[in-house]
């Protein structure tokens, strides 16, 4: 008799376990098909920095040094030079002549968007950066800034015109 | 001295001296009581208010910088309404602080982040628009942005008071003060105190602008290598390249102080014409070569020149500017290896009548170092000029008189700053110093009337001249190269004769002078002042080092020179010497060709420096030198106070310290038993030999200790005089330099190259306050 | 035949004359059941454990004295990376330790404790969805693994969305939260949480009556209460040998005391009771979280308390001493008083405690970390004795271990 019941609630719990995969089967696919599609990511993904632009072109970051304090792995180098009447990068006196992330040494905490007090350092929604070789992983201010907006559109414009 | 009074601070009984400042009080028991304005030994402000502290019976809040403390006085600094005043204080002082801390360079050291992250409001309720003023370059190393000035005027008093200088002052009333220069630059000295002393970044460096931050760099505390006064400097590095220098943490021989080479001249350290790689002269003309290549061709060459014309055809030129270590091993070398006692270097004191002249007379206590002088009563300064040679020399005895009303008595050639601080005066005709030392020591034969005419200073004034200091008692005498030889002797004498303890300071040009007599690279002198002569100095030198050492007296520079011109000197080893160099003026080249030329004769020249100086351009062998930030060891200052080199940044390229460069000499000569440590073995060998070093451990000064030679020189064998006043005779002091010039270094140094023209800036200072 | 072997206990090599014969077996450390980088020595009779010895260290990173070279702030992306399944209870429990030393405890604001309510719960859930996935695989059952997966997933982009980070959140900060949750995220989580339950029915259709999980699990790896409790044992696998003990309910902290759940119990003690338990607490950790979004309520995110906690962003571009303590904070760290403080938390492992000394720098001068997964491992030993080799994966399974969190 046990035997009996054991068999049987067995073999209730089995068909209704292949039920419920076999209803699955009908569902829509919810894998991603990564890489031929890239994810979507939420807003405030934490990705590779963008050193960002103000509203006339000019470099956000005035080299404080606040990120780098704050960079728990001590990735983030900087040199601090003044801006001259000829050549100014920044709406401050000063800027950032070298803004190095180590992406060999990044973890991707946040911190330094954090702490950086003009809003220059934002994390992007870039995130693939295998390399061959580590020392590549060192993105330098041209890698990470983004691109002058205005001077894009003047060059659309010019293309255009031409 | 009245009673010590006892009062209570936060429910804690403490004794002080009558008369104590209750912020002082409170800090020798550590009881932080916050504050801007209150320096130490600077005169009291009260300006910040940041010191309130609540005293019982006082109906309000005292400033506890300039409360003395009574008896029975209860004092709280932690209660709420302290707490209140602080940060409404900090409230007040923040109304129209500009938000710079991102840009400005003070950010992580500032004294106002500090204070209000520690005491102050965490929210603004000030929404009004702040007063903002431009920033101003107002000299070529100092930037001054008013809207971050608190207004403590710290940086006022050290320019008034400690430096004597007055270049800063408040200009303005009420909320509109500012310190201002009254024009548009800044006439001063750049010592740049005012850059260290400010506690928020209203006065910043023009070398520091803008690079870095306080907690990127690293920090070495080592001697400033500029002079003889051996002050501290802080060393702060970021990638193996020097950002700045200064006494952040206000320790050492020279507390609040640095002059402007101590702070801006260490930049010819990272000079892109430092020598990289040894040089041998191959056809003609210097090429690159590697270590082994240039030591054992020296060797070689050496071994030669020994053989067929003695050793007594070698010579050698210490240098100041080694440390006591190098020089110490130079003179072994020399004296062991290539044994000949052909040894020199550039003397610009003469210590050694000193030692001599004290050790005769028994005053082995006589010896004066930099720091006493702010606490001796009299002072008389004979001869050089502290102000722009030997600037905490100068800052010392200015803090004498401005703290204890010291009486400072001068005697010069020249109307110098300190005359301001003198109470009395002699400027007499150059040269003619040693006859008025003479004179007031009663040498025989020596007159007023005879003295006057040669000083060409009426009688009666060197009589009331005299009656004064004669009444003065404990008298610090300070001396520069204008008393040397025979004089050094009367100076002596005259001091004996004084009431209480005379001690005695002689001021020379370069770092590590003292050291390098010390050390005996001199031609009749071993280390610790002992005659060549005399046996037991020498047996003993023989036991130490396991070896025999020349016994015949050697040249001297002068004399060197000479035996080079006459073709009996064939080979020179120059280590940081540039004979070619004109000392009063480096820029001066006139002197250069003749002796060139007679360096020019010899078989073998080789030299070891930083550049390529213009001796080292004639040598067979250059040898690429580490800086004084590049190696280990120890400096003896001009009152025998030492300390010790720390490395901050690796040498360019493969340029070594002498130190290594001598061992490895030694060894290419075959002396395979050379097998020194570190500069500390050496140190401790040195005490072996030199008695006056037997308390400088290498444990003294790894502690930070400060460590001070003691008298060397022993009563039983003492050296002829007669050689002593030889060697005086070569004395060459640079006594017409500037302020920012200092061996040929600061030739290097952009920042001081680029300020020596304001040179004039100071004999301007001289001309004005001409009394 | 004499053959020599080697003592674990004594560390010689000895013969075995004499002896009944056993062989000494690795599992691991790179075997897919071990959980990570575990490695466990076996000694066997045949199909039987003799002894089981874990050997850990293999994921040795020296966090915890890392932690005295960081800052206090610094220190949080560390602790992501113990418990790496739930980075949100490691969060939390390192920033209420710290919040403990500053004696901030009772100034958090009540948002800021509903929303980490929120997380942690979520990360309860989504530690033992791997939990379940990974053990039901190691059993045999591939398709819990994929269902949990789908689940999990959501929640890690829940976390993307409320800080960037999916498995390192580095979320929470001393005070309260780095910044407002986003406005989107509170329905998109009722969403989830609404359909939670069913998903749940769909694993427990494919396990709780299943023949085989039940002959795998039932009356293996079992621990009376008596034993787990003098071994520290803690979390689900304590409750499965019936003691009641949840921090939650016995010390609540972050306001757990408002909401109202049950903490599941079973008495059997053996891998499937401790299957039971953690199942029970993901429909329990849904109704929290079900409360919590009920009842957010408004106001700040961070105390205000200028000396410990980050100021608002907006004020410290306009306000100077804002921006100086903005300054401080981020290059200097807080400066906590002197002394010292344990914090413990339930974490979906069990027992979380962070225990921090603060010499009244801005480092801490010791941090240790009480982890769940190491303490529970003590256990396997008592578990798999006298059991068969199988049953070892079975056994690590239940204990739900994470090598992060036991080599630290």
């Amino acid at each position: 008799m046990n035997l009996l019941r054991e068999v049987v609630d067995a073999s209730v719990a089995l068909v209704k376990g292949y039920g419920m995969t076999l209803r699955h089967v009908f569902r829509p696919a919810i894998t991603e098909n990564y890489p031929d599609v890239l994810p979507k990511f939420e807003e405030r993904y934490r990705g590779i920095h963008e050193l960002q632009r103000d509203e006339n072109g000019l470099e956000k970051c005035v080299a404080c040094f606040l990120c780098s304090a704050a960079c728990p792995a001590n990735a983030i180098y900087i040199e601090a030079a003044e801006n001259t009447e000829k050549e100014r990068f920044s709406q401050a006196e000063r800027y950032a002549k070298v803004y190095n992330i180590d992406y060999g040494r990044c973890i991707f905490c946040g911190f330094c968007v954090e702490a950086c007090p003009t809003d220059a350092i934002t994390h992007g929604h870039k995130f693939e950066f295998a390399i061959y070789d580590t020392k590549d992983l060192i993105y330098t201010k041209d890698m990470l800034l983004v691109p002058d907006s205005r001077k894009e559109k003047g060059r659309k414009a010019s293309d255009q015109a031409a | 001295m009245s009673e010590p009074v006892t009062l209570t601070i936060n429910e804690k009984q403490i004794t002080v001296p009558a008369g104590t400042l209750l912020i002082e009080a409170a800090r020798q028991n550590d009881i932080r009581i916050p504050s801007f304005c209150y320096v130490k030994d600077l005169t009291l402000q009260a300006a910040c208010r940041m010191c309130l502290v609540e005293v019982e019976k006082a109906p309000k809040l005292q400033v506890a910088c300039t409360t003395v403390c009574m008896n029975g006085m209860v004092v709280r600094t932690e209660s709420k309404p302290v707490i209140e005043a602080r940060r409404a204080v900090l409230e007040f002082i923040l109304t129209n602080h500009p938000l710079d801390c991102p840009v400005c360079d003070k950010g992580g050291e500032c004294e106002l982040q500090d204070m209000t992250f520690k005491y102050g409001p965490g929210t603004s309720r000030f929404i009004e628009e702040k007063e903002h003023q431009p920033e101003q370059q107002v000299s070529p190393i100092i930037f001054f942005d008013a809207p971050r000035c608190i207004l403590c005027y710290r940086c006022v008093r050290i320019c008034d008071e400690g430096m004597d200088v007055k270049a800063l002052e408040p200009i303005g009333r009420g909320v509109k003060t500012i310190i201002g220069t009254g024009h548009d630059t800044l006439d001063c000295e750049d010592c740049g105190n005012c850059i260290d002393i400010c506690p928020v970044g209203a006065i910043t460096s023009n070398q520091y602008r803008y690079k870095t931050r306080p907690w990127e760099l690293k920090y070495f505390g080592t001697v400033c290598t500029h002079c003889s006064n051996g002050c501290k400097t802080t060393l702060s590095v970021r990638n193996n390249e020097i950002i700045r220098a200064n006494n952040r943490d206000r320790t050492g021989i020279n507390e609040e102080f640095l002059c402007v080479k101590g702070r801006f001249g260490f930049d010819y350290v990272g000079s892109g014409d430092r020598l990289k790689t040894p040089l041998i002269r191959r056809g003609g003309t210097l090429q690159p070569a590697s270590w082994e290549e240039a030591l054992g061709y020296v060797a070689d060459r050496l071994g030669e020149i020994r053989e067929h014309t003695g050793p007594d055809s070698i010579g050698a030129l210490g240098s100041p500017r080694l440390t006591n270590e190098e020089n110490y091993l130079l003179q072994k070398f020399m004296r062991q290896i290539v044994g000949t006692n052909n040894l020199d270097h550039r003397r610009t004191a003469d210590y050694a009548s000193l030692e001599v002249a004290l050790a005769r007379n028994q005053k082995p206590e006589a010896l004066l170092n930099v720091d006493q002088i702010k606490t001796a009563p009299t002072l008389l300064v004979i001869g050089d000029d502290p102000t722009t040679q030997q600037p905490l020399v100068a800052f010392n005895i200015r803090f004498a008189v401005r703290r204890h009303e010291a009486r400072v008595f001068i005697i010069n050639s020249k109307p110098v700053k300190l005359l301001r601080q003198a109470v009395a005066s002699l400027i007499l005709k150059e040269g003619s110093e040693a006859a008025l030392v003479a004179y007031l020591a009663r040498r025989e034969g020596s007159t007023l009337d005879k003295v006057a005419a040669e000083t060409g200073l009426p009688g009666e004034l060197i009589e009331t001249f005299e009656k004064e200091l004669r009444a003065s008692s404990d008298v610090a005498i300070i001396f520069g190269a204008e008393v040397r030889g025979p004089a050094i002797h009367d100076l002596v004498d005259f001091g004996a004769s004084l009431a209480g303890i005379t001690r005695y300071l002689a001021l020379s040009d370069f770092p590590n002078s003292r050291g390098a007599l010390d050390m005996g690279v001199v031609p009749n002198l071993l280390p610790g002042y002992a005659p060549l002569g005399g046996e037991s100095a020498s047996a003993r030198l023989e036991e130490v080092w396991r070896g025999s050492i020349a016994r015949q007296h050697g040249l001297s520079e002068p004399e060197m020179m000479e035996a080079i011109s006459t073709g009996r000197m064939k080979a020179m080893l120059l280590f940081a010497a540039n004979p070619l160099e004109n000392p009063s003026n480096p820029l001066d080249r006139s002197s250069g060709p003749a002796l060139g030329a007679t360096l020019g004769k010899l078989d073998l020249l080789v030299v070891s420096d930083l550049f390529l100086t213009e001796t080292a351009r004639q040598a067979h062998v250059v040898l690429p030198a580490a800086s004084f930030a590049e190696k280990e060891g120890t400096m003896t200052n001009c009152g025998g106070q030492v300390q010790r080199l720390q490395r901050a940044v690796l040498p360019p390229g493969e340029a070594k310290s002498d130190l290594d460069m001598i061992v490895d000499l030694a060894r290419a000569c075959g002396a395979l038993n050379w097998m020194h440590g570190p500069w500390s073995s050496v140190l401790k060998e040195i005490a072996l030999v030199n008695p006056g070093y037997g308390e400088v451990t290498p444990r003294a000064l790894l502690q930070g200790g400060i460590p001070q030679t003691t008298l060397a020189a022993s009563r039983e064998a003492l050296p002829d005089i007669a050689d002593l006043n030889a060697l005086a005779e070569s004395i060459r002091s640079n006594r017409s330099r500037s302020l920012y010039a200092s061996g040929s270094l600061a030739l290097h140094s952009h920042t001081l190259v680029q300020l020596e023209p304001r040179a004039a800036v100071q004999q301007d200072f001289v001309e004005r306050y001409q009394m | 035949m004499e053959t020599m072997r080697f003592n674990l206990e004594s560390g010689q090599v000895e013969s075995t004359a004499g002896k009944a014969e056993t062989m000494i077996l690795s599992m691991g450390p790179q075997h897919p059941s071990t959980h990570g980088v575990l490695r466990v020595v076996l000694e066997l009779d045949g199909e039987t454990v003799i002894k089981a010895s874990p050997d850990i260290g293999y994921l040795h990173t020296g966090m915890e004295k890392l932690s005295e070279t960081k800052t206090y702030a610094q220190v949080l992306p560390i602790t992501d990376r113990t418990d790496y399944l739930a980075p949100m209870s490691n969060n939390l429990g390192y920033i209420m330790a710290v919040e403990k030393l500053c004696g901030l405890q009772n100034e958090i604001p009540l948002r800021a404790q509903y929303v980490r309510v929120i997380m942690v719960e979520l990360n309860r859930i989504a530690s033992h969805l791997v939990w379940l996935g990974t053990h039901a695989m190691d059993i045999g059952a591939m398709t819990v693994f994929l269902y949990c997966f789908r689940e999990r997933e959501q929640i890690l982009n829940f976390f993307e969305a409320a800080c960037g980070g999916r498995l390192t959140t580095s979320y929470f900060r001393v005070g309260g939260l780095p910044s407002e949750i986003p406005p989107d995220l509170v329905p998109r989580i009722q969403k989830f949480i609404k359909e939670f339950p069913g998903r749940v029915d769909e694993y427990e259709t494919l396990l709780t009556k299943n023949p085989i999980w039940l002959r795998r699990t039932q009356g293996v790896g079992t621990i009376s209460a008596q034993n787990a409790v003098a071994i520290g044992l803690s979390g689900p696998s304590l409750r499965a040998t019936g003691v009641d003990y949840d921090i939650r309910k016995k010390e609540p902290y972050c306001g757990y005391e408002k909401f109202e759940f049950r903490v599941p119990t079973r008495t059997e003690g053996d891998v499937y009771a401790r299957y039971l338990c953690r199942v029970e607490e993901l429909r329990q950790s849904q109704k929290i979280v079900q409360q919590a979004l009920d009842g957010l309520p408004g106001g700040p995110i961070r105390a205000d308390c200028p000396k410990y906690v980050l100021p608002d962003r907006n004020k410290m571009k306009t306000e100077m001493e804002t921006l100086i303590h903005h300054y401080k904070i981020i290059t200097e760290g807080i400066h906590p008083p002197v002394g010292e403080v344990y914090h413990a938390i339930e974490a979906p492992k069990g027992e979380l405690g962070y225990y921090l000394v603060s010499d009244g720098g801005p480092k801490p001068l010791r941090m240790h970390i009480r982890g769940p997964s190491f303490v529970n491992l003590q256990a396997l030993a008592t578990m798999c004795e006298g059991r068969l080799v199988a049953d070892v994966v079975a056994v690590i399974g239940s204990l739900d271990i994470v090598l992060g969190e036991i080599d630290r």
